[in-house]
């Protein structure tokens, strides 16, 4: 609803949503019951989110520091805290777990604190609620151990998503010997993403600009934004394979790169050596 | 749908791991072979399609919003070899980098959501539209498709959480994961499938689909490249897939003593009866693990450092985020 201006001012009122300090940034006008278009908003916002993430995780400034391990080496310790964390019964292993990764959340940047914080929020008391009825009837281990589990691996695939670069990742799981195929796959859908995200935010962008006031047949539109899509990655594909027939593309996808572990490399080895030691050591003390 | 991490025992996760491999190389060699060369960035660029698709809202009766799962219409516009690569990384994805779906789960949601919804949806999908040759049947095939697609997987995710109570239990009956029997989890997952988001995925797959038909068929018969007279040996796998669950279902109910009702019985046969739900609050159960900050099985000393850290941990957090709080509010 248009806000009129207080008396004694001859200009021309905007509405709340423009007069922002960026038509951009401010909250997307509120079409009421009749509108219908909230999923319109819903998935700009859910797309804006997406592209926001990935833009932010492109330009870290700190990726590749010297006193960073190697995205290689904090993937595999990521995933073996997340095994070992799901192997443990004893809670002692689980809390050792979740004091480390909260002292290394300390110390990240309050943009990416913010964001883990909330997951590991969400997917605790998600647990936690969907664990109460099982509590309810007497089983308490599931109450504590598998909230406290849930956002020790939570808070694992953040800090990992969001200290290393989704290529270094991408790299790192060639390294790993996952097949070529797939990490190429997955290298293409990255960087298609980001490109067929914005395509999509335009689209939507546009419908809605296009749709005041009530409106009929927007799911049928929903479904041409979609179908775009779709004909739109067709058309980027052929693009892509004749870009890369030119730039000499010979069907397979070598990974180069420093293999030889850097000082702190060598400090996370051993940080994760130690935590395994402590897996050994209580797991022994547990069953004996 | 997808299965966070610690809800499945690690051997579920090992398991439904293994059984993807094959799955996995089977959809390479099929899509090697298929598809030729020039349309390998095509499954690169589905992918991209399938993640993104996970996030469009559909509007729903009522003003609020779902999504679809959009596995059967990646089957449908790709192929059911590339929608089954293109979903496993869309999954691998969500899993890696945005902390959606457990990293140890990734093979049991890949199975249900890459491999099962696909296959099963599109075996649904060229049945009916070889049954009615009009392209009423093929629209009619992509709705049912997803519908059962998304069931199909709903009842995969339900059975592969219904069976940890019986397979994976401390040795005094405590399970481990996921505490609900099959009695509870198949009616808890099926439910809201069965009766709301089934529809959403069968509007959605059958809406775009036919959106593509109209505006460009060219581009379905390129990416699906040649493979599209093998109904029977969709249907097969559609089937075969449709009854494994039976099999796993007849093997859960043997281990008759962990059904819902005898682990109820005997727990309030003992002195859970008259439990007060009160007692359950947070903090309860916490003190017990932590009675005058020691941890269970650590040494003391270690118990009360550790208690510091994360104490210390937990404050920094909270100020740091309070604080961001303030100076947001600030400059706003």
């Amino acid at each position: 609803m248009t806000e009129h201006p207080p008396a004694g001012q001859s200009e021309v009122a905007l509405p709340a949503w423009l007069r922002g300090r960026d038509a951009k940034d401010a909250p997307l006008p509120h079409r009421g019951r009749g509108g219908g278009d909230r999923f319109i908003d819903k998935t700009i916002l859910a797309l804006l989110g997406l592209l926001s993430a990935m833009r932010a995780q492109d330009e870290r400034p700190d990726a590749g520091a010297p006193w960073k391990a190697t995205a290689f080496w904090h993937l595999l310790g990521t995933l073996a805290a997340i095994v070992l964390v799901a192997l443990t019964r004893e809670f002692a292993f689980v809390f050792v777990v979740l004091t480390c990764l909260l002292l290394r959340l300390c110390a990240m940047p309050l943009a990416d604190l913010r964001k883990i914080a909330l997951l590991a929020v969400i997917a605790g008391s998600f647990s936690f609620v969907i664990m109460l009825p099982a509590a309810l009837a007497g089983n308490r281990y599931s109450l504590t151990m598998i909230p406290a589990k849930a956002v020790a691996s939570v808070l694992a695939v953040g800090i990992h998503a969001s200290t290393s670069r989704w290529t270094e990742t991408v790299h790192a799981l060639r390294r790993l010997h996952v097949p070529s195929t797939l990490v190429f796959v997955l290298d293409i859908a990255l960087k298609h993403i980001f490109m067929l995200g914005e395509f999509s935010l335009e689209t939507l962008r546009a419908l809605k600009l296009r749709s005041v006031g009530r409106g009929r047949g927007r799911r049928g539109s929903l479904a041409g934004v979609t179908g775009n899509l779709f004909i739109r990655s067709h058309q980027m594909s052929e693009a892509m394979y004749g870009a890369m027939l030119c730039r000499g593309f010979a069907g397979t996808y070598p990974v180069s790169g420093n293999v030889r572990p850097t000082k702190a490399d060598l400090c996370y080895i051993a940080a994760g050596l130690a935590l395994v030691a402590l897996f050994l050591l209580l797991r022994r003390g547990g069953t004996g | 749908m997808h299965i966070p991490e610690n809800y499945l025992s690690p051997t579920t996760c090992a398991v439904m791991g293994a059984a993807m491999v094959p799955v996995l190389a089977v959809a390479i060699k099929k899509v090697r072979k298929e598809v030729p060369p020039e349309k390998m960035p095509l499954i690169g660029v589905g992918a991209a399609f399938a993640f993104l698709v996970m996030m469009f809202n559909v509007p729903l009766p009522g003003g609020t919003t779902g999504h679809a799962v959009g596995a059967v219409l990646a089957a449908v516009l790709l192929g059911p070899y590339a929608a089954c690569l293109a979903v496993t990384v869309a999954l691998a994805l969500q899993a890696l980098l945005f902390g959606d779906g457990g990293v140890l789960a990734l093979g049991a949601n890949c199975f249900n959501m890459a491999f099962v919804m696909p296959m099963v949806g599109y075996g649904v999908y060229t049945l009916c539209k070889s049954a009615v040759k009009k392209p009423a049947g093929a629209y009619a095939g992509m709705a049912l498709g997803g519908y059962v697609g998304l069931n199909a997987a709903a009842l995969f995710t339900a059975v592969e959480f219904g069976l940890q109570p019986a397979l994976f239990a401390a040795p005094d009956g405590t399970p481990l994961y996921c505490p609900y029997p099959l009695s509870v989890s198949i009616p808890a997952m099926m439910a809201p499938h069965l009766l709301v988001a089934g529809f959403i995925e069968a509007a959605f797959t059958a809406l775009v689909g036919a959106f593509v038909m109209k505006a460009a068929p060219e581009a379905l018969d390129d990416a699906r490249g040649g493979g599209r007279r093998q109904v029977a040996v969709y249907a097969l796998v559609a089937a075969m897939i449709c009854l494994a669950p039976l099999g796993l279902l007849a093997a859960g109910t043997a281990w008759g003593e962990w059904g819902a009702e005898e682990i109820a019985e005997v727990v309030t046969g003992g002195k859970a009866l008259g439990f007060v739900p009160a007692g359950l609050e947070n903090g309860f159960s916490f003190e017990a693990l932590m009675p005058d900050y020691t941890v269970a099985g650590l040494p003391e000393t270690a118990g009360y450092v550790l208690c510091a850290l994360f104490g210390a941990a937990v404050s920094i957090i909270l100020f740091r985020l309070l604080a961001g709080l303030g100076k947001r509010r600030r400059t706003a």
